[in-house]
């Protein structure tokens, strides 16, 4: 009898087959180490258009790669996502809801290191960017320059470099001691993606508007998730494709300004606030990434001195939890 | 009535040091650490006989997991109250603390339980630093003294939060530049009671007064094994030294004759001895309190990465050695 797979991860695919191949590639046995092909599965969803997947060439990359094609008529990945989850045959689901994500190579092995110690916490990789500056502000960054950038790294022999090519992501601007807005590549278990309702197909938005921030803080307040685990060492970087909050363009905030209403609005308040929980850090950071840490490190101190003047808790999420963290205030 | 049997032992080593000891081991007791169950771990104090001896009623009634032994001890090496205390160990898992003098952060048999779970044979290493403001062997000249430690410790609160040692301590000598860099040793090392048992548990040719060089000896055969795939190192977590009068990091004229002869026994056993430079698996949480020094390792693990990048030299010549006497699993880290 085969053994049972480990780890489902979810792509999200619409219009960017170049992007979402390097994305397949990075998630595959062939980049990804210490893990070996038969113990997860990568299920791709590709919401039809014009501009789709080869299949052929997509499958070449892994026995362990599933793709799913379908037809949908509203903007939102939302039913994707679902579809997606039914697909899943292990008990444990990594979710990437935007296929131009490439990862590092040890983001799977964390994560069944994350599953054995609690599979129903959510596992986190923090979110940067390919190039120089945050891409909807950098109205000289093209698809071309990523493409000679990524060419140059030769990421594929090792995807740590991709750290080298990178700037930190929009979703954790301040690094990964500051609180998550949303993440990117976000595993829990299935039992957990349940809880939560999986993805509420209400948000119909462009993009799910504000659904990947809204899953993202569900699963970080479920009273049974005790931790938030953060890889200090890895990486999901989005490539430039065109996305609804990642390219530069006019009416950016027009585009944005409802489905941030529908958030606040599912949560009160007058501005959505971010899960703050303590991260819990897994992982090696090798000198790739080791700017990054050392980043992180300098804004969660001033963090902290900001929170102590004035006598706010660090981690207000976490008084739900049962568990000790770090506690002030 | 059977009690259950524990997932951790912790061994600690004692000779001539009843307060900094008492500290120890209240840093160690379920009142303090956090997250836990006295039922998964136990504690066993092992004291060599001398005139400053621990209270055994008032060590037993910190918690009810730990178990005292004192014992008769002619020579002048801990090794053999070591390996005793290995004798008593009930758990698959034992944490060595060689030196009864360091104190720990809350959160580390939570953290060792939780490596424990993701693979049987971690290897555990807790970073070291000094209470005070430098390695024992300068605290005279420091003006550096026990009242003064004792002083500062009350004022402290640690009881009510471990987390606050950092804030007034400095980083250790086994691990100078920081949590990320190799480290030369631990002072709480956790592994399977097998690899311990694989490596001859603590090699009782290591006479010399405070074992020498044996801690070290420890760690690198531990580091070494081919099970011992995992390594992690918890960033945010830490042991503390307080002053006593300990063998290397005590103020002596013979220290530098000494440290030469602990040295000398090492490259005998080992040819050329390195310290363990294998790629460490962060594991754990930073509070604001140790969050200066994980800054302080990033920036030296840079400092490191640079200079080994500019000669051609790998970062983890220890993984690459590991990985070729027991073939490659998975892919080589580049």
């Amino acid at each position: 009898m085969k053994a049972p797979l480990k780890i489902s991860v979810i792509v999200i695919v619409y219009r960017m087959p170049r992007q979402a191949i390097n994305t397949i590639y990075s998630l595959s046995a062939l980049h990804q180490r210490n893990i070996k092909e038969e113990e997860y599965e990568i299920i791709v969803v590709e919401n039809r258009s014009e501009n789709m997947i080869d299949q052929q060439q997509l499958l070449a990359l892994g026995k362990n790669i599933r793709y799913f094609s379908r037809e949908e008529s509203g903007h939102s990945p939302a039913a994707a996502i679902n579809y997606g989850f039914s697909l899943c045959r292990a008990d444990y689901i990594g979710l990437l809801i935007d296929g131009a994500r490439m990862v590092t190579p040890r983001v799977l092995e964390y994560a069944l290191q994350a599953k054995s110690i609690d599979k129903n916490s959510i596992f986190a990789v923090p979110g940067y960017n390919l190039g120089a500056e945050k891409q909807h502000i950098d109205s000289h960054y093209s698809e071309e320059k990523e493409i000679r950038l990524l060419s140059k790294t030769n990421w594929q022999q090792n995807g740590y470099r991709l750290f080298d090519i990178a700037n930190i992501g929009e979703a954790n601007p301040r690094g990964f001691f500051q609180p998550f807005m949303e993440n990117n590549c976000l595993f829990s278990s299935l039992g957990s993606y349940e809880n939560i309702g999986f993805a509420d197909e209400n948000f119909h938005f462009l993009g799910g508007g504000g659904l990947n921030l809204h899953m993202f803080r569900l699963l970080g307040t479920l009273a049974n998730a005790p931790y938030l685990f953060v890889t200090p060492g890895e990486g999901s970087f989005h490539q430039y494709h065109g996305g609804v909050s990642t390219t530069p363009r006019a009416d950016r905030e027009e585009i944005l300004a409802p489905p941030r209403k529908q958030l606040v609005s599912y949560w009160g308040g007058d501005t959505f606030k971010a899960l703050q929980r303590e991260p819990f850090l897994l992982g090696a950071v090798n000198s790739h990434a080791q700017k990054f840490l050392l980043y992180s490190s300098q804004r969660a101190l001033k963090r902290f001195e900001r929170k102590t003047r004035n006598n706010e808790p660090f981690w207000p999420s976490d008084f739900k939890q049962k568990r000790y963290t770090e506690h002030f205030s | 009535m059977n009690q259950p049997i524990p997932k951790i032992s912790v061994v600690i080593i004692v000779y001539n040091m009843a307060r900094q000891a008492m500290n120890t081991l209240y840093s160690l007791s379920p009142e303090y650490q956090k997250n836990i169950d006295a039922n998964d771990y136990e504690i066993i104090v092992v004291e060599n006989h001398s005139c400053n001896m621990l209270d055994k009623q008032q060590v037993e009634m910190l918690s009810p997991n730990i178990r005292y032994f004192c014992r008769e001890e002619k020579g002048v090496s801990p090794v053999p109250a070591i390996n005793f205390g290995f004798q008593k160990c009930r758990a698959p898992m034992i944490g060595l603390m060689i030196d009864g003098a360091r104190m720990v952060t809350p959160r580390i048999i939570e953290y060792t339980l939780m490596a424990q779970h993701i693979d049987a044979n971690a290897v555990v290493a807790v970073p070291g630093y000094n209470l005070g403001p430098a390695e024992q062997q300068y605290a005279e000249q420091l003006n550096y003294n026990e009242a003064i430690e004792t002083a500062m410790l009350s004022k402290t609160n640690w009881q009510k939060n471990g987390y606050r040692l950092f804030d007034i301590s400095s980083i250790g000598g086994a691990n100078p530049t920081g949590v990320i860099n190799p480290l030369m040793e631990s002072n709480c090392v956790f592994a399977s009671k097998k690899s311990f048992e694989k490596i001859g548990w603590a090699d009782e040719q290591f006479t010399y007064p405070g074992g020498g060089s044996v801690n070290l000896h420890i760690f690198r055969s531990l580091g070494m094994l081919p099970e011992s795939n995992a390594y992690f190192i918890l960033p945010g977590e830490a042991s503390f030294h307080q002053l006593h009068g300990g063998v290397t990091t005590a103020n002596s004229s013979q220290r530098e004759a000494m440290l030469k002869k602990f040295a000398q026994q090492l490259n005998n056993l080992w040819g050329v001895f390195s310290v363990l430079k294998r790629e460490p698996i962060l594991l754990g949480a930073v509070t604001s309190h140790a969050q200066p020094f994980l800054k302080f390792s990033a920036d030296e693990a840079m400092i490191r990465f640079d200079r080994l990048s500019e000669k051609g030299v790998d970062h983890w010549v220890d993984d690459v050695a590991r990985k070729q006497k027991i073939g490659s699993q998975g892919k080589p880290y580049p």
